[in-house]
């Protein structure tokens, strides 16, 4: 079943066009990754999906509903920033809880209690009383991914998650997001990390110069892919 | 140069009085900043494009002007449209104004000075623009806001000597009238000073435990 569809996207800035006509279908439990050179349009194509973006023209349908009421529509589609955008002055369970008590009319108890359940599922059950500026990147990123949970969301977005991320955090960030899919969530991703695309994605999207230029399966994505420029993109990041 | 300490304390207590009176339009006028600055500073955020142009020429307005002009038009301008104040509570009115649109810049771009980064968390979680405002951002700001208020409670404080020329009994009218009437000069500066800085001083101190208070 069609979860999410997108049709015609166009989105601008100024003389640049980022989005140069992008049709995109997701199915309920697809996890779809996005990849393609830097100002190809990945990013700014998810930040269309909620609206942080507007598009200059196209629709997109989440569930068979057009997004007319934004707040709606964001409650029901979780992003997670590459820079993570936690909450600085709450702490961990207090930036998981804060939505779903403010906008879902949770109590401090019930709210508290999901977080402390989302914390535990990234991994972070000790971490409930810390602020991020006592947590890792990796602690933090997996933070912001229990908070995007809390309102559960038929859909995440992540944009580029682990880009902003050493290394050695990049594994535990990514193992949450793979046991996220595991466990039947629709996800779009927006990354460089081709090893968590052929493990954990359904199809892969391959982006340039504002279109989605070759899409396939991780297995055909690699070892034919269909598209010359995604070939040379494949290269570059595989090469070295 | 001998103190007279005599005429000193002759005249400290009409001084006293005074200062009664520059405590209360400065508190009033506080009072008054304190529930237009934050209206100002979401106007200017959150209201529809032609209230956020109007807000923000207002503020450029006020801040243009000195002081001393808009406590000025108030008293002699506001009449005309039939709004007839006394001199106490045109300079409170005067004061608040010019005290709100300095707060308002302030508590904006403290929050603006959050980053975009904070504001598209709360709207991805499915925040209204105001509410993102209200809840998440505003509380981060505060810490942020406090301390170059306290700095314009001051400048406000300093201000309400102007409206000795309205003839406000406050502090500086008082004094420069007794300096007229007596030519004791020396020994009413002090008077006028020491009560500025205990009135200044306070509204510091005070400000002071309630950052300690938003800290903890």
């Amino acid at each position: 079943m069609t979860l999410l569809q997108a049709r015609g996207l166009v989105k601008r800035f100024g003389t640049f066009v980022a989005l140069d006509g992008v049709d995109l279908d997701l199915q309920r439990g697809e996890r779809l990754v996005i990849c393609g050179p830097s100002g190809s349009g990945k990013s700014t194509l998810i930040r269309c999906i909620n609206r942080l973006e507007q598009p200059d023209s196209g629709a997109i349908t989440i569930e068979g509903l057009p997004s007319t009421n934004l707040q709606a529509l964001r409650r029901r589609v979780g992003m997670v920033f590459q820079q993570f955008n936690l909450f600085p002055n709450l702490t961990a369970r207090e930036n998981v809880a804060v939505a779903p008590r403010k906008l879902l009319g949770l109590s401090r108890t019930e709210a508290d209690a999901r977080a402390e359940t989302l914390l535990e599922r990234v991994q972070l059950a000790g971490h409930a009383d810390k602020l991020p500026s006592g947590l890792s990147g990796g602690q933090q990123q997996r933070v912001a991914i229990a908070r995007a949970l809390a309102m559960e969301p038929v859909l995440m977005l992540f944009d580029e998650p682990t880009s902003a991320l050493d290394p050695e955090m990049i594994r535990e960030v990514l193992d949450v997001m793979v046991e996220l899919g595991q466990g039947g969530m629709s996800m779009i991703v927006v990354t460089h990390e081709m090893g968590f695309a052929r493990r954990a994605a359904d199809r892969i999207g391959f982006m340039d110069q504002g279109r989605i230029v070759a899409m396939a399966p991780p297995q055909e994505f690699f070892d034919a892919p269909p598209h010359p420029r995604l070939v040379r993109f494949l290269d570059n990041i595989l090469g070295h | 140069m001998s103190f007279d300490w005599a005429a000193f304390f002759e005249y400290l207590p009409r001084l006293i009085k005074a200062a009664g009176v520059t405590l209360q339009v400065s508190l009033l006028s506080l009072g008054l900043t304190c529930l237009l600055a934050p209206l100002l500073a979401m106007g200017r955020l959150l209201g529809p494009p032609p209230l956020r142009a109007t807000v923000q020429a207002f503020i450029e307005v006020i801040r243009g002007l000195p002081p001393l002009v808009v406590i000025a038009f108030c008293y002699f301008a506001l009449p005309k449209i039939g709004v007839v104040l006394s001199g106490f509570w045109c300079g409170v009115l005067a004061l608040g104004v010019v005290g709100a649109v300095y707060a308002a810049e302030i508590i904006r771009s403290a929050i603006e000075s959050l980053g975009k980064g904070q504001l598209e968390a709360a709207l991805a979680l499915g925040f209204a623009r105001w509410r993102a405002v209200l809840d998440i951002l505003l509380p981060q700001a505060l810490r942020r806001i406090l301390p170059p208020l306290t700095n314009e409670f001051a400048n406000l404080i300093k201000a309400s000597s102007l409206l000795s020329v309205i003839s406000v009994h406050e502090i500086s009218q008082v004094g420069q009238s007794l300096i007229f009437e007596t030519f004791v000069v020396i020994e009413i500066l002090v008077q006028m000073a020491v009560l500025y800085l205990i009135i200044i001083g306070g509204v510091s101190f005070l400000s002071r435990r309630l950052e300690k208070g938003l800290a903890e």
